[in-house]
């Protein structure tokens, strides 16, 4: 830890408004980041794994000042996003960049491949002209696509080719970290392997910090270094990969790590846990959110939310139980 | 793609019977409103007489070889008058309906698109302006800024800004939640830049065929608006004021009524066909 981080984001809070009811509409509050701590070095690549309505994508959102944060704090490389002036934000915005998780809504379908990716080129002054084509030609090149994709729409390629035109553009302005949110997801099993690769093979290449946002723990596992694990908004578990899904400690981590396909038919799994799903976050239960699911859970865990706390080793738990143990 | 599967033969062939005849619907409406306009357009050129030009000898004479819509009361011949009243009527339909438009689009997508107090605000006005009826609004308009050509094409664009602004208000907002959006905001793009580069011609179908819809509309206010004597002033010749003229003679001599109203019904079937065959043509659910 002598070195410092690059993104570094502290105590996030953002809490949805929702109208619910009829005739008289009463709000509730959803807490969709309850207060998130977590940082990125250079060159790291973080996992942020959770089922879905935990708050990972709004995570991204938020750091990306997509949408206003309600409290916290996010310094890039030592500025202050959420506070950051317009030519401020300008200049983060070619640090800082995101990969989406539908490809086919994340491109205007009536720009070509050129203009897509040579829009941002000339907006930061970074290409024009005449150098705007060859510059489109190298990125289109660095993910894996020919140069005669130039002149084409979005439409006329396969999700995958999608992606890494979206990829491309994610990289045209030359970040040092980007957002991955869901990258894969939406991509059949065969070509999520070539994108992971193709994303593994740039961040080398380019040095880059990845803030890689998934459900898939297998996928999480095989491709970050460190991994934050989030329920209902909250951060659960944190620490290096193979220690936090060698040995989780969270009991949630533990439910996530069990009802993950894993192909040895002769393991048990260790806990028995309640079906279903997660509590509605319009709605969340006392204590620790996990509770109703948890089969350890004693009554302190109804009462009074766990804290993060340090761990044996690198990691870190969100959980009265690790405490007394 | 489903919805074919699970449709039998019949069904199928019926879809594109009807697939077929709308874009021939959409080609027949454009060479109707084409000709209409070319003929506007060389009427000082094609109109056997002038089309002010007064012969006491031929008096509401009927439909001959000389004068194939017949004269007017003054003597005038009815088929240079439609002709030149073209040019009026098709002028403010156009230029009305390119403000409505222009203006109508902006405003919309700004409120789309931002959201909040700016949204409310305008979608309250654009409410009570569209609460008013077409007519009464415009004629309101004209008796307020008096009839001249000019006062007529901003009172009828005025009446075309609000829908405008609720078509791209919606398109706007239904926009603001898609990724490639959130995509131009990380890129760094300024909102004019998201709004003209991406909204905007993301929503210029829907507004396209609104507007030749709403053209047809803004030549019938035209002519009512003429027929009420709210048009631009006489002897200057327009559909509507052809007639309204002819209307003191309706029994006498009909044509004189008959032909500037088919003028405008043609004119009007023309642009509906041509706005639904681009509805159609822009749907992407009639695209397979």
């Amino acid at each position: 830890m002598t070195r410092a981080p690059l993104l570094d984001i502290r105590d996030l809070r953002k809490t949805y408004r929702v109208k619910h009811g009829w005739p008289i509409a009463r709000t509730s509050h959803v807490r969709a980041l309850d207060g998130i701590s977590l940082s990125v070095m250079p060159g790291e690549v973080l996992g942020v794994v959770g089922e879905s309505g935990c708050g990972k994508s709004t995570l991204a959102r938020v750091a990306l000042r997509l949408q206003p944060a309600d409290g916290g704090d996010v310094r890039f490389d030592g500025v202050n996003v959420l506070a950051a002036s317009r030519s401020e934000l300008r200049q983060l915005r070619r640090r800082m960049q995101m990969i989406f998780q539908d490809p086919s809504s994340s491109l205007d379908g009536r720009q070509r491949i050129i203009e897509a990716l040579g829009e941002p080129l000339r907006v930061h002054g970074l290409a024009s002209g005449a150098s705007l084509r060859p510059t489109v030609a190298r990125l289109l090149d660095e993910v894996g696509l020919p140069a005669s994709a130039l002149d084409r729409y979005p439409h006329e390629f396969s999700g995958g080719q999608r992606q890494r035109i979206g990829i491309a553009r994610a990289l045209a302005l030359g970040p040092d970290l980007i957002f991955a949110d869901e990258p894969v997801s939406a991509l059949d099993v065969s070509v999520q392997a070539q994108i992971l690769q193709l994303l593994g093979t740039i961040r080398a290449t380019r040095n880059l910090a990845l803030v890689f946002i998934s459900h898939d723990l297998a996928v999480v596992r095989a491709f970050c270094q460190r991994v934050v694990v989030m329920y209902l908004g909250r951060i659960v578990e944190s620490g290096d990969v193979g220690e936090v899904f060698s040995a989780p400690k969270h009991p949630y981590t533990q439910l996530l790590k069990a009802s993950s396909p894993e192909p040895n038919p002769a393991k048990k799994i260790a806990l028995s846990f309640q079906e279903g799903e997660p509590p509605s976050p319009l709605n969340p239960p006392t204590g620790c959110h996990f509770h109703p699911r948890c089969p350890l859970a004693v009554d302190r865990c109804r009462q009074e939310a766990p804290v993060l706390r340090m761990v044996a080793g690198q990691g870190a738990v969100a959980c009265h139980l690790t405490e007394t143990g | 793609m489903s919805l074919a599967a699970s449709s039998g033969p019949p069904s199928r062939r019926h879809s594109r019977l009807t697939r077929l005849t709308r874009s021939m619907g959409l080609v027949i409406g454009l060479a109707v409103v084409v000709l209409m306009i070319v003929a506007a357009l060389v009427a000082p050129w094609i109109a056997p007489f002038d089309p002010d030009d007064q012969d006491v000898l031929l008096i509401l004479s009927a439909p001959d070889a000389t004068h194939w819509f017949g004269t007017d009361a003054f003597g005038r011949d009815v088929l240079s008058r439609v002709l030149w009243g073209a040019r009026v009527s098709l002028y403010v339909g156009f230029v009305a309906t390119a403000l409505g438009i222009v203006i109508g689009s902006a405003i919309g997508i700004v409120a789309g698109f931002y959201g909040g107090l700016i949204d409310r605000a305008v979608s309250a006005s654009t409410d009570i302006l569209l609460s008013f009826p077409q007519l009464i609004m415009g004629l309101l308009l004209v008796a307020v800024l008096g009839a001249s050509l000019t006062n007529l094409i901003i009172a009828i664009a005025i009446t075309a800004v609000p829908a405008f602004i609720r078509m791209a208000r919606s398109s706007a907002l239904a926009m603001r939640e898609r990724d490639f959006i959130d995509a131009c905001r990380v890129l760094g793009y300024s909102d004019l830049r998201i709004m003209a580069v991406h909204i905007l011609p993301n929503s210029l179908d829907e507004l396209v065929v609104m507007a030749s819809l709403w053209m047809a509309s803004a030549i019938r206010t035209e002519s009512t608006l003429a027929f009420i004597g709210l048009s631009v002033p006489p002897p200057t010749a327009t559909w509507g004021g052809i007639v309204r003229e002819g209307f003191d003679n309706l029994l006498d001599a009909p044509w004189l009524a008959l032909f500037p109203s088919l003028a405008i019904l043609i004119v009007m079937i023309g642009l509906n066909m041509v706005g639904d065959g681009l509805r159609d043509a822009t749907d992407p659910r009639a695209a397979t």
